[in-house]
This record gives C-alpha cells, sequence and structure tokens, in this order.
C-alpha cells in the first residue's frame, strides 16, 4: 500500500493542513487536544486569580470590628444590621466572606512572591553551577544539600521570633527554603544545554560567558522553570497556610487561610465552617493549579509524555 | 507575680471529716465556716479521725494550661497550672477555709503573737517527708528563705520579713519589720520543703514534700503522676493515683473528657460548656473563683499619665455585652479592681457604656483625635482571652484609640510585663490567697511598680491595712484603696471568672471552691 499525500479536501476532514502526512495530522490533533485540556484546568486557576485579586475590593474587610451580637452564626443567617452572611460568622461576629477572599489574596501573593524569588534564586544559583561545573558546581550543590537538610519549621521560627510575623518574612522563609528545587532544575538543562552545538558554535564566533549564558542558556531554562513553578505554587500555598495555622506565618490581622483554620480549631463540633471553609478552599485551590502544572508540563513537553 | 496564681490547699482533719459528710448531704458544695482561727491560740481540733478509708482508684486529671515546673518556692511559683499540681505534693503551714476567709491548722497547730512583730507557729509533731524524714521548724524556715532568695512572683509578700528564729524543732518564729496583718494569707501559699535536699540540682523534678501524694513520675510537658503517700499525717486521700495530663488545646480537652480518657477538667469556655451539657457520662458544677481578666495602662507613659485617657478606655467598652455574649456562665461583670470572692471586696461605681464621654475625656485631654499604643498579652491566658482581646481592640478603636495586637509567647511577655515595657497590659489575674492584700499592696503601691502607679495617699492606706491585725479596719481600708485604684482606672477591670468544671460520672466528693482546686478528697467510682 502506498501512502499518499492527502489533497486539500481530506487534510480538512481530518483536521490536518494540505501536505500533511497522517502522522503530522495526528500530531496537530494531540497538540490541540493538549491546548484544550490545559485551558481546561486553566479556568480554575484564573478563577482562583480572579476572585483573590477583585474579591477583597468588593467585600472590604475589616480586621478591627467585632459584632459580639452576630457571634457563632451558621452560613446563610441574616445577622443584625440586615445582611446575610453567607459562609457564616466567626466567634467574634465577623463575617466569613470577607475572611476568606482577603486569605485568597494572601495566598495569591505568597505564592506568586515566593516562586518568582525562589525561582530567581535557583536561576542565580542553577546556571553557574551547571555552566561551569568543578569548584562552583561543587560549592552550590552543597549549599542546596545543607538547605534540605536544614528543617523548614526551625527556620520558619527562628525568622518568627526574630523578624517578626508579616507577609513580607513568609515570603523571605518560603523562598529561603524553596529556592533548591529551581536550582536543580536549571543546573541539570544548564549542563544539557552546555555540549550543545550551537553553544560550542557560540564559543567558537567569539561569544563570552556572559553573552552565552544570557543570550543561549537561560532562555532555554524558562520552559522547565515555569513548570517546575507551577507546581511549587500549590506547595507553597500550602506551606504558607501551614505556618499560619501554626502560629508563625501572616499576623493575626492578615486573616490567611491557615490562620482562619486555626481560629477555628476550637469550633470543630459547633461552628464547623470557621475551619471547613477555608480548608476546603485551600484543598481546591492547591489541587487545582497542581493539575495546571501537570497539564502544562504535558504540553511544553509533549515528547516527555509517557502514556 | 500577678500571673495565674493559687494554692488551694484544703486540708485538715476537722476539715475532711466535715467536707465527707456535706459531700454526701449537699453533692460537694461547701457552706459552713469552721473555727480554725486567725488569731492567738488556734486550738488543735479533736482528733476524732473517720474511719482510715484505703485509697483506691485513679483521678485522671488535664488542667487548663501545661505544667511548667514543680517548684513552687522559685520564680514560676504564680503559675496556676504548678500550683495546682504541687497543692498534693507539699503542705502549707496554714490552709484557707475553701469557703470563708478564715485559715485552717494545717503543718501549724498552732499560732500566737507574743507582740506585734512576732508570729509563732507550734509544729505538729510526727510529720514526715515523704523519703520518711521528718519534717521540722529548720525546714519552715529554709523554705521562706528560699523563696525570698529566688525573688519569684511571691517575694515581694515578704518584704516586712525580718528574720526567722528556730528555737526547736517545732516551733518557728517569724519576726517582722512592722506590724504584719497579712501573715496566714501568705504562708498558705508557703510549701514547706526538705532543708537538706531543696538545693540539690534536679531536686524539683521529682521533689519530696509531705503532702498527701507523692511524685511516682513527671514527664515535662506531657504527665505528672502522684500515688498516694501512706505515711501522710492526715486523712488519706480518696484516690490511690493522681495522674495530670497534659492537654492545653481545649477541644482536645474536651473530647479526651467525652471518651473517658480524662476524668476532669476545668477552664472550659461557654461553647464547650453548650457541647457538653446534655452528655450522660460527664456532670458541670460551677463555682465563682478569684480570677478575672484586667487590662493595665502603663501609668508612667504619655499619654496613660492622664487619669482622663485612662477613664476614657473604661467608657469606652460595653462590658454588659461582652459579658453576656463572650462569657456566657464563665464571667460576671467585675465591680472593683479585685474579684468579688476577695476579702476586701467593695462594689465601686460602675463605668457606664458611653462612647461619646470617652470621646469628650479624650479631648479634654488633648487627644481628640485619639491615639495609637499597642497591648502586650500571652494567648494562654484564659478562656476566651482572644475573643476578649479582639473585643477590646474595637471597642477602643470605636473612640479613635488604636491598639496593635502584641501578643507574644509567655516568656517574652512575662520579661517584657516586669520591665513595664509597654503601653498596655492584658491578661488574667488570680488572688491567690483571697484576700486584698496579695493583689492591692503587691502590685498597686509605687514601691512595687508593677504599672508605674504611684500614689503616696494610697501606698499609706495599703501599708496602713496590712499592719493591722483588726480585721474589720482591713476591711474598711480595703474599701478606700478600691475606690481609688476603680475612680483612677489603673486599669480596665472587665469580667470576673466563674470556674466550669467537667467530671465525668464516677468522680465523687470533689470541693469547689473559689481558689484552684485540689483533689485529695476526690474518690472515683467506677
Amino acid at each position: 500500500m502506498t501512502i499518499e499525500a492527502p489533497t486539500a479536501a481530506t487534510a480538512r476532514r481530518t483536521g490536518g493542513r494540505p501536505g500533511d502526512t497522517a502522522w503530522q495530522t495526528a500530531q496537530r490533533l494531540r497538540q490541540r487536544r493538549r491546548i484544550r485540556r490545559l485551558a481546561a484546568w486553566g479556568v480554575p486557576v484564573a478563577l482562583f486569580v480572579v476572585i483573590a485579586v477583585v474579591g477583597p475590593i468588593l467585600v472590604p474587610y475589616d480586621p478591627v470590628t467585632v459584632r459580639l451580637a452576630d457571634r457563632i452564626r451558621p452560613p446563610g443567617t441574616v445577622l443584625h444590621d440586615g445582611t446575610r452572611a453567607w459562609l457564616g460568622t466567626d466567634q467574634v461576629g465577623k463575617d466569613l466572606v470577607a475572611q476568606v477572599l482577603q486569605g485568597a489574596r494572601i495566598s495569591l501573593l505568597v505564592g506568586v512572591a515566593t516562586v518568582a524569588v525562589a525561582g530567581l534564586l535557583g536561576l542565580a544559583a542553577g546556571v553557574p553551577a551547571g555552566y561551569f561545573g568543578g569548584a562552583i558546581d561543587g560549592l552550590l550543590m552543597r549549599f542546596a544539600d545543607l538547605q534540605l537538610a536544614f528543617p523548614s519549621l526551625l527556620l520558619a521560627i527562628l525568622i518568627a521570633a526574630v523578624l517578626g510575623r508579616s507577609v513580607t518574612n513568609v515570603i523571605i522563609t518560603l523562598s529561603v527554603t524553596r529556592w533548591v528545587t529551581f536550582a536543580r532544575v536549571t543546573r541539570a538543562t544548564t549542563l544539557a544545554m552546555r555540549e550543545r552545538e550551537f553553544v560550542t558554535a557560540a564559543r567558537a564566533t567569539g561569544a563570552g560567558t556572559r553573552r552565552i549564558m544570557s543570550r543561549h542558556i537561560i532562555p532555554l531554562t524558562v520552559t522547565p522553570l515555569v513548570v517546575v513553578a507551577t507546581v511549587e505554587l500549590g506547595l507553597v500555598i500550602l506551606a504558607e497556610a501551614s505556618l499560619s495555622f501554626l502560629g508563625l506565618g501572616t499576623p493575626p490581622d492578615h486573616p490567611s487561610w491557615g490562620l482562619i483554620i486555626a481560629n477555628g480549631r476550637n469550633y470543630l463540633s459547633t461552628a464547623w465552617w470557621i475551619s471547613t471553609i477555608p480548608g476546603v478552599a485551600l484543598s481546591v485551590v492547591i489541587l487545582a493549579v497542581g493539575l495546571f502544572g501537570d497539564q502544562l508540563n504535558d504540553y511544553l513537553n509533549p515528547k516527555a509524555v509517557s502514556k | 507575680m500577678d500571673t495565674p496564681s493559687g494554692s488551694g490547699n484544703g486540708r485538715g482533719i476537722t476539715r475532711r471529716m466535715w467536707l465527707r459528710g456535706a459531700a454526701a448531704a449537699a453533692g460537694g458544695v461547701i457552706g459552713t465556716r469552721l473555727t480554725g482561727g486567725t488569731g492567738p491560740g488556734a486550738l488543735l481540733p479533736a482528733a476524732a479521725a473517720p474511719t482510715a478509708r484505703v485509697p483506691t482508684g485513679t483521678l485522671t486529671v488535664s488542667l487548663p494550661a501545661r505544667i511548667v515546673g514543680l517548684d513552687p518556692l522559685g520564680t514560676q511559683a504564680a503559675e496556676e497550672s504548678l500550683r495546682t499540681a504541687v497543692a498534693g505534693i507539699f503542705d502549707t503551714l496554714v490552709v484557707r477555709s475553701p469557703s470563708a476567709p478564715k485559715y485552717l491548722p494545717s503543718l501549724a497547730a498552732k499560732w500566737e503573737t507574743p507582740d506585734p512583730l512576732s508570729w509563732v507557729f507550734t509544729l505538729r509533731p510526727g510529720v514526715k517527708f515523704h523519703d520518711g524524714s521528718a519534717l521540722t521548724a529548720n525546714d519552715v524556715k529554709a523554705s521562706l528563705q528560699r523563696l525570698v532568695a529566688l525573688k519569684g512572683p511571691y517575694a515581694p509578700l515578704w518584704i516586712a520579713l525580718d528574720s526567722v528564729d528556730v528555737p526547736n524543732d517545732t516551733t518557728v518564729r517569724i519576726k517582722t519589720k512592722t506590724p504584719f496583718g497579712a501573715m496566714l494569707p501568705n504562708v498558705s501559699l508557703l510549701s514547706i520543703a526538705p532543708a537538706s535536699k531543696m538545693d540539690q540540682p534536679g531536686f524539683f523534678t521529682k521533689p519530696i514534700g509531705s503532702g498527701p501524694f507523692r511524685v511516682v513520675s513527671y514527664r515535662p510537658d506531657a504527665e505528672l503522676v502522684l500515688e498516694a503517700n501512706p505515711g501522710y499525717w492526715g486523712a488519706a486521700p480518696g484516690v490511690k493515683t493522681l495522674r495530670f495530663k497534659d492537654i492545653p488545646e481545649v477541644a482536645a480537652r474536651v473530647t479526651a473528657l467525652i471518651t473517658g480518657e480524662i476524668d476532669l477538667t476545668f477552664g472550659l469556655p461557654p461553647d464547650q460548656i453548650t457541647a457538653l451539657q446534655g452528655h450522660k457520662d460527664v456532670r458541670l458544677l460551677n463555682t465563682p473563683s478569684f480570677r478575672y481578666y484586667m487590662v493595665w495602662m502603663n501609668c508612667k507613659r504619655a499619654p496613660f499619665t492622664d487619669a482622663r485617657v485612662r477613664q476614657a478606655m473604661a467608657y469606652a467598652l460595653d462590658v454588659d455585652t461582652i459579658v453576656k455574649t463572650l462569657m456566657k456562665g464563665i464571667g460576671r461583670r467585675m465591680s472593683a479592681p479585685i474579684p468579688s470572692t476577695a476579702f476586701g471586696y467593695a462594689p465601686q461605681r460602675p463605668f457606664a457604656y458611653d462612647t461619646a464621654k470617652a470621646k469628650q475625656l479624650l479631648a479634654a485631654a488633648a487627644l481628640p483625635n485619639g491615639f495609637e499604643c499597642t497591648m502586650i498579652w500571652n494567648p494562654d491566658s484564659g478562656p476566651q482571652d482572644r475573643e476578649l482581646a479582639q473585643a477590646l481592640f474595637s471597642y477602643w478603636n470605636a473612640v479613635g484609640i488604636k491598639v496593635r495586637d502584641g501578643q507574644a509567647e509567655r516568656p517574652q511577655w512575662l520579661d517584657k510585663l516586669l520591665k513595664l515595657d509597654w503601653d498596655l497590659n492584658f491578661q488574667s489575674n488570680g488572688d491567690a490567697t483571697g484576700d486584698a492584700d496579695f493583689v492591692l499592696r503587691r502590685l498597686y503601691t509605687t514601691q512595687a511598680n508593677r504599672n508605674g502607679y504611684a500614689n503616696p495617699q494610697l501606698d499609706q492606706i495599703l501599708n496602713a491595712a496590712v499592719e493591722t491585725v483588726d480585721q474589720s479596719r482591713r476591711k474598711l481600708l480595703y474599701a478606700q484603696a478600691c475606690e481609688i485604684v476603680w475612680d483612677q482606672a489603673v486599669g480596665v477591670y472587665p469580667v470576673e471568672l466563674i470556674q466550669t468544671y467537667g467530671l465525668r460520672q464516677g468522680v465523687e466528693e470533689f470541693v469547689l471552691t473559689p481558689n484552684f482546686p485540689t483533689f485529695e478528697t476526690v474518690t472515683v467510682r467506677r
């Protein structure tokens, strides 16, 4: 049987382009499927971002005023001033909707900032380590091992005790404990890239180290870095919630989800909504971000996908 | 110190006899007074011993806070959990009656004041420590000296101490520099430890006392296990084993009570109390207590140097709503700087909830737009303390006073407090002796300098009150002192606490006292 190039009509019917082979058509279809899946899994994440940015503006949060007459009201109750508490009130009467939205913003802020800072740190450590190798590589990677061996919780306690509790300090703590993953990924990519022909060619034409790194190596590390960043985002949000739950994260007037869960700890049997609702929100967001990262990986590294 | 404190030693043969009868009749609530004597020549009660009972069973108790240590003479002596834990291990010379400000003989069989500057205590013979050695007057002297030397929270009670003489093994003569009317309340807090061993390193990890219980094991932050002391001079305790389990989280404690992991706990917030009501295996008892919440203003720091600012802060609080919503069933509105259960209490004119007046006072003090300050506190002070703190911030914010939340871990908070490095201080406090002297003179004199308040007239009144043994005169003087502290708003005193106990079925003869609970009368019937 001979394999013929399809006609234009055949191509349009099967989804390919004129001149495609059957394999190429299949490839195109697979790619479109990936894009659709990516978009589908991106919707919850985009929703989270929109809610986190816009929500607190629409429902402002007052960290100080208590409403003792409205304390511990179940979700949906109408309060004394006529408004409805859709997610209930906590033990001093503060509305949970405002707190959860504020918590979403804090989660997003801390997550994105930490990933950005840790990513930059990782890039700054991983690329030289991979490119130069030898002593620099040894030094940086041993430093990374040291960082991994140090318990992150102890560091969090230290920073909270010395610098106090604030959103900035949480970002610092989490960046310092999480840059190693990014460093390892960029180092691996750099190692793979530095022996490639285009790098040798660039060196032959007289390009200096800095030019090679910035023009050739770093742009190639972006893709794996983005994938790792997305996965790490979910983990950072979880870590931030854990620190806040323990009282080592955000200060009391910044209601991170972890903090709201901690507040509701003593009321699990009487006012379950205080801990449960931010807990559910946290789970959903982390899952969505993680799964989106997974799909992003499929999309950007199609050859690496093992079906 | 003004940290949670108290020793509720309720021992003494006569009292135990009477207690068991009353408990059987009235279900564990005490009523009548006993002639223990506060003056010279208290009689040794007739030794009509009850039928000797054999301690049986195990009682497991969980205290509201972790047991921080077992040294009742050191720097942690005022911690509530510590006092409750050591109450069974050590004895004191006298104990406060659970129902009245009277003092009953314990290690001291009788006492007298031969002259205004001396108190002579005659010890009861035949008392042995847990290791078999005899308890002598020298141990009393050494215990008192250690308490003063370590400069702990109870050392200021002994400012007037001159010397301690030990003429023989059963006589202790305490000499004071000025006449001292508060001797009995003070010695009720003095736990007696063996002189020869108390300074050994590590002694207080497994201390030896003369009390109805001796220490079997102590794992800090986990568990303290005591067992009945077979050689105890008084009536044997009701249970053979007394375990204190550390479960500081309220929800976990309530669950442990429901499942039977523990038999008794207290310090329950109202929401947990509603969860426990109607539970067939758990019964709830409550009693007014010596504990209360207060917020001090640092009277040496602007703007709190101006009494009008402090009064404005009192007018800004809606105490009735706070008590009705947050403290339902566990608190009452306070009407004096000391709780209504203490000797020396006199009700004062309440500050009405009046935000207009508060703003007016602030304007008169040249602060029409309010001001900013920080409140230090520790979130393990007592039931509903976090909620109360948030409510305070909210009410003060409404009149323009922006208070920053300066909560800290307990050692850091204590450190700042003692250094006077704060604007506002929020905490729970307890009158450990049930006597106004313990709170007012220890904390509010110029010399004490605990909150920066300096008023020579108040100093005079409080010193006069402690230097007389005439109780009715003392009451008058303390009424005056209460009025000064209250009207000058040295602090705001919103709530005094009602202690609620949760007991499992089978736990009987538990004595309700406004002070800290003791467990030697308790029996466990299974």
